[in-house]
């Protein structure tokens, strides 16, 4: 299709990519500043992301219960000492801020008779509190309309079912002046004219067919070809989940008694962690148990809920939303009890840990280019339950903020019109033609993410491996990509941007060369503070092309000295 | 995974296609049954099939459903009377969508293009008498048929009653309107009076090669200052100064002498005027081909009788220049208030399909929002290369 000119021009001061929760939060923060904010979304315009599917609870330091450095202790020690400790810091004293600011908007938290604020300790942390909202089931969709509520009180615009292919910046400056796209539904091409675009777009995945198919990594891929530094990408999280349906609360079944068993029946967990934790560990340690019990032929795995109390078992039973309707439909047509009975699990990648690298107002090394909540790389492939939803208001708060400030000094910069032509036209040149379908080329990418020993159990031949399929697929498979309809375009630049992501993944997990936090090396299996206590950056060269460096872990300015680790909690076979 | 659709509980509100964050619902709204905003049409639009395109963002193909039964969108936008409105079934939800201001959008978005002008593959040409809503729309139509148009008009400038009626059209979007139809290739001439004893009499215009005629000329509200009488040697007119033509073929007592439009008597309003003059346009063109002037037109349609709205969430109407950023001098919608208010109509009579079942994420959203309880999802997910190895099939 040829490109003579925009269907479509939008003017904003400030531009937020992914209406998600941390877009919602960037237009709240954006909007102290400058009055035109708009929010474009590959989704329909009134969904509110992935987070409408989540359970609405909150991760909080709160207020004359904890020390926010106590909290940091905890975070510090859970990432294995790979923290940008400054950041979370920030993250962690304004996160009563903004569970204040939730509560303000209506969204409500779980309080014991005596009016306490009920928090959650996770992952054997006892100061990383989870705050619930109940009835279960009914927190994300609230949290949705909350938020959305809010974001028209102040008048922020909303388009769905766009997709931005690139961010414009100035010649000259470099500085960020707009982006560029098409409706998803019509093919039409827009251009957006803004000295301020916020990146939330959510984190790469690979599309596990499980509530997250939405976000690939397109933050990631926008950054990154704008010329924004990278990082975390050695990590991807690793998640459990039945093998045939979707279910939602896993953290919340195993402190109250539910076990993963092989096919022998033997809780195989109890040989690869310390009695400390007990069952209430990170799910990526749960998911590399699996792993090593695969390899020894111990499948299928199961997760056993008999040893659960009845009572327990009705805390955790679905009682609103999508989780009632997906257990009701279990038991109608399927037989399927849950409760009471062993059900086929297994390890299932859901997103990738990489993202953006952005100093404290969220800002990338691109000036007027910001990135928020999994865009920006905040975590070593571990999580906390609550810790999704805090970080989506925090971080989208200050990143939206920031753009806006910087957006009321700048004025709009005026438009690189030829620049983002070539840019649009580039994009649109696989509609309209005959090629191999993105289904497939995202296939592929499953296939070289997915198996165990990529994603959990590491080695540098199983990588290469990965990396030389992935190379096939960049040089040969991707080029051959064409579509007739531009719904399927979108899908073909979600399969860019997984190819990005995955190759970022593949290359820096061969580069660090030691185990640490969700990276497990089974050729370095140990820690290596002297060498790898460093995140790996990638950026684009002169070429385009991936380059990483190793970037210090800043110990000597930070105020927690590392001194345990998570991952000592857990030992796994040596090979 | 998507399980069914029932297509018998399916209502077409399209919550499935619009609320799935996937995009993984389309609606087939090519249906039997005629929508009540299309049943009060005069011109009979497919209202429910435009506005489903506009709600996807694509205009042009909206326009084309649109100006397949009216093409002045950007005048009637502005003008109608709304009849669609009235019987919108949103008005038993919260309030009718504006309808007209989608119409104005697509009107705007169609005047705002260089048209390339139509090609003209018939040798002898048509002359219309009078240039407002029943001339303009019959000029039109012919003209998209590959005739070659003269439009006729005794004042300076073009327009009829739009010009007169409504004075504020009259420099900006009437002439933008009469500009786009004259890149078309339809020829006006303005400033001639046409009729027995006038400038130019009809005969003349015969031996011009002008195979056929509409006469579109209006009516003045005081019957003893009608234009009609000088057209009493081609047509028989009636005590109140009007034309009288056959019901549904637009023909006057002379073959190929048509009349539309409040000449006619018919129906006093811009829509029926378009109306008018679009059916007059066949009914010529049937003539210069020797056809039947009635055969297979009108045919029976039948009304929706369920249209959707129990259980439709509420959404308030938006009104032009409702958003506070909006730029002024811009009456109009702009893009994303389109998308938005496009999404309220709730395509009543459609049926929804999955068009990309396998994008499916198992959210449920769907089965959620359907207010029939149409939609199923079936709990058991996409089958995806796998981490671990595995033996045994199924859930245990």
């Amino acid at each position: 299709m040829k490109q003579e000119q925009f269907e479509h021009t939008f003017k904003a001061d400030v531009l937020i990519v992914g209406g998600g929760f941390s877009g919602l939060w960037a237009a709240i923060g954006a909007r102290r500043f400058v009055e035109n904010v708009l929010i474009v979304d590959k989704g329909p315009r009134g969904w509110g992301g992935l987070g409408t599917m989540s359970g609405g609870d909150f991760q909080c330091v709160v207020r004359g219960q904890t020390k926010v450095e106590d909290a940091l202790k905890d975070v510090v020690h859970y990432h294995d000492g790979l923290c940008d400790q400054e950041m979370i810091e920030n993250i962690l004293i304004q996160s009563y801020e903004r569970f204040e600011h939730y509560e303000r908007l209506g969204h409500l938290f779980l309080r014991d008779e005596s009016g306490e604020l009920k928090g959650i300790p996770q992952r054997g942390l006892k100061n990383m509190r989870m705050l619930l909202h109940r009835p279960y089931g009914a927190g994300g969709p609230s949290m949705a309309t909350t938020l959305l509520k809010e974001v028209n009180r102040l008048g922020v615009r909303r388009i769905g079912r766009m997709c931005v292919t690139d961010i414009v910046k100035d010649e000259n400056t470099g500085c960020v002046v707009g982006a560029v796209g098409y409706h998803t539904q019509s093919g039409y091409t827009c251009a957006f004219e803004t000295p301020a675009v916020v990146l939330a777009a959510g984190a790469g995945a690979w599309k596990p067919s499980y509530l997250m198919s939405s976000s690939t990594g397109q933050g990631t891929y926008l950054g990154f070809r704008a010329g924004a530094e990278t990082s975390h990408n050695e990590f991807v999280h690793v998640w459990n989940v039945p093998v045939m349906f979707g279910w939602e609360g896993q953290t919340g079944l195993l402190p109250l008694g539910a076990r993963f068993v092989n096919a022998k029946g033997e809780d195989f967990m109890e040989k690869y962690y310390s009695p400390v934790l007990g069952s209430n560990t990170d799910v990526t340690y749960n998911c590399r148990g699996m792993a090593f019990e695969a390899r020894a032929g111990r499948v299928p795995i199961y997760l056993d809920t008999t040893p659960m109390k009845p009572e327990d078992a009705d805390i955790m039973r679905p009682e609103r939303g999508w989780a009632l309707n997906n257990f009701n439909r279990l038991q109608s047509d399927e037989g399927v009890k849950f409760f009471g009975e062993k059900t086929q699990w297994m390890p299932q990648v859901m997103w990738h840990s990489g993202g953006v690298v952005t100093d404290l107002s969220y800002q990338t090394r691109v000036e007027g280019l910001f990135a928020a909540c999994r865009t920006r790389a905040i975590d070593p492939g571990v999580y906390m339950g609550g810790w999704a939803l805090c970080t989506t208001a925090v971080t989208g708060y200050i990143a939206g903020g920031g753009a806006g400030e910087l957006a009321k000094g700048k004025g709009r910069l005026g438009f690189n019109m030829e620049g983002a032509r070539i840019a649009c036209q580039e994009a649109m040149a696989p509609l309209g033609k005959e090629g191999l379908s993105p289904k497939d080329i995202m296939r592929e990418l499953q296939e070289i993410v997915y198996p165990a020993d990529v994603c959990l159990i590491k080695s540098e031949a199983s990588l290469n491996r990965a990396l030389e399929r992935t190379k096939y697929v960049k040089q040969e498979l991707a080029p051959r990509a064409a579509v007739e309809d531009p719904r399927q375009l979108a899908k073909l630049h979600e399969s860019l941007s997984m190819l990005l992501c995955t190759e970022l993944f593949v290359r820096a997990s061969l580069m660090r060369r030691e185990s640490r936090s969700g990276h497990y090396r089974e050729d370095y299996p140990e820690r290596d503070n002297e060498n790898w206590l460093q995140w790996i950056y990638a950026a684009k060269d002169g070429k385009g092309e991936i380059s990483l460096y190793p970037v210090s872990v800043p110990i000597e300015r930070y105020k927690i000295k590392p001194h345990k680790y998570y991952m000592d909690n857990f030992t796994f076979p040596k090979s | 995974m998507l399980q069914e659709i029932d297509r018998e509980k399916c209502t077409g509100c399209g919550s499935c296609f619009k609320s799935c964050g996937l995009d993984v619902f389309r609606l087939d709204t090519n249906q039997p049954s005629v929508a009540p905003c299309q049943w009060a049409c005069p011109t009979g639009v497919d209202i429910r099939g435009y506005v489903y395109l506009l709600q996807q963002g694509k205009i042009r193909d909206a326009a084309e459903i649109l100006m397949a039964a009216n093409p002045l969108p950007a005048l009637t936008g502005r003008t109608c009377h709304r009849f669609c409105e009235g019987k919108c079934a949103r008005t038993k939800v919260d309030d009718a969508v504006n309808i007209n201001a989608l119409e104005q959008y697509v009107g705007d978005w169609v005047l705002g293009r260089s048209p390339e002008p139509s090609f003209i593959r018939h040798i002898g040409k048509i002359g219309v008498i009078g240039s407002g809503a029943a001339g303009m729309s019959c000029a039109y139509y012919l003209n998209r048929k590959g005739y070659a148009v003269t439009v006729f008009e005794s004042e300076e400038q073009p327009g009829g009653l739009f010009r007169t009626a409504y004075p504020e059209l009259a420099s900006g979007v009437l002439d933008s309107q009469i500009d786009y139809l004259g890149k078309l290739g339809i020829v006006f001439e303005c400033g001639v009076t046409v009729g027995d004893g006038r400038e130019v009499t009809l005969e003349q215009l015969r031996e011009k090669d002008y195979k056929a005629f509409l006469l579109a000329v209006g009516a003045a509200g005081d019957k003893t200052k009608r234009a009609v009488p000088p057209f009493s040697s081609v047509a028989s007119i009636t005590e109140d100064s009007l034309i009288s033509v056959s019901p549904g073929a637009y023909v006057t007592s002379s073959k190929d002498v048509f009349a539309a439009g409040n000449a006619t008597g018919g129906g006093n309003s811009v829509a029926h005027a378009i109306a008018g003059g679009r059916e007059a346009a066949e009914s010529i063109d049937r003539h210069i081909n020797g056809w039947h002037l009635l055969e297979g037109r009108g045919d029976a349609k039948i009304r929706l009788e369920n249209p959707p709205g129990a259980g439709i969430k509420s959404v308030p109407r938006l009104n032009r220049s409702s958003l506070t950023w909006r730029e002024k001098g811009d009456q109009g919608f702009v893009f994303e208030e389109m998308l938005e208010e496009s999404q309220r109509c709730m395509t009543c009579g459609s049926k929804a399909f999955a068009a990309f079942r396998d994008d499916c994420m198992n959210c449920y959203t769907c089965e959620m929002t359907c207010p029939e309880g149409a939609v199923v999802v079936h709990p058991f997910k996409e089958n995806l290369p796998r981490t671990i190895p595995y033996e045994t099939e199924g859930v245990r």
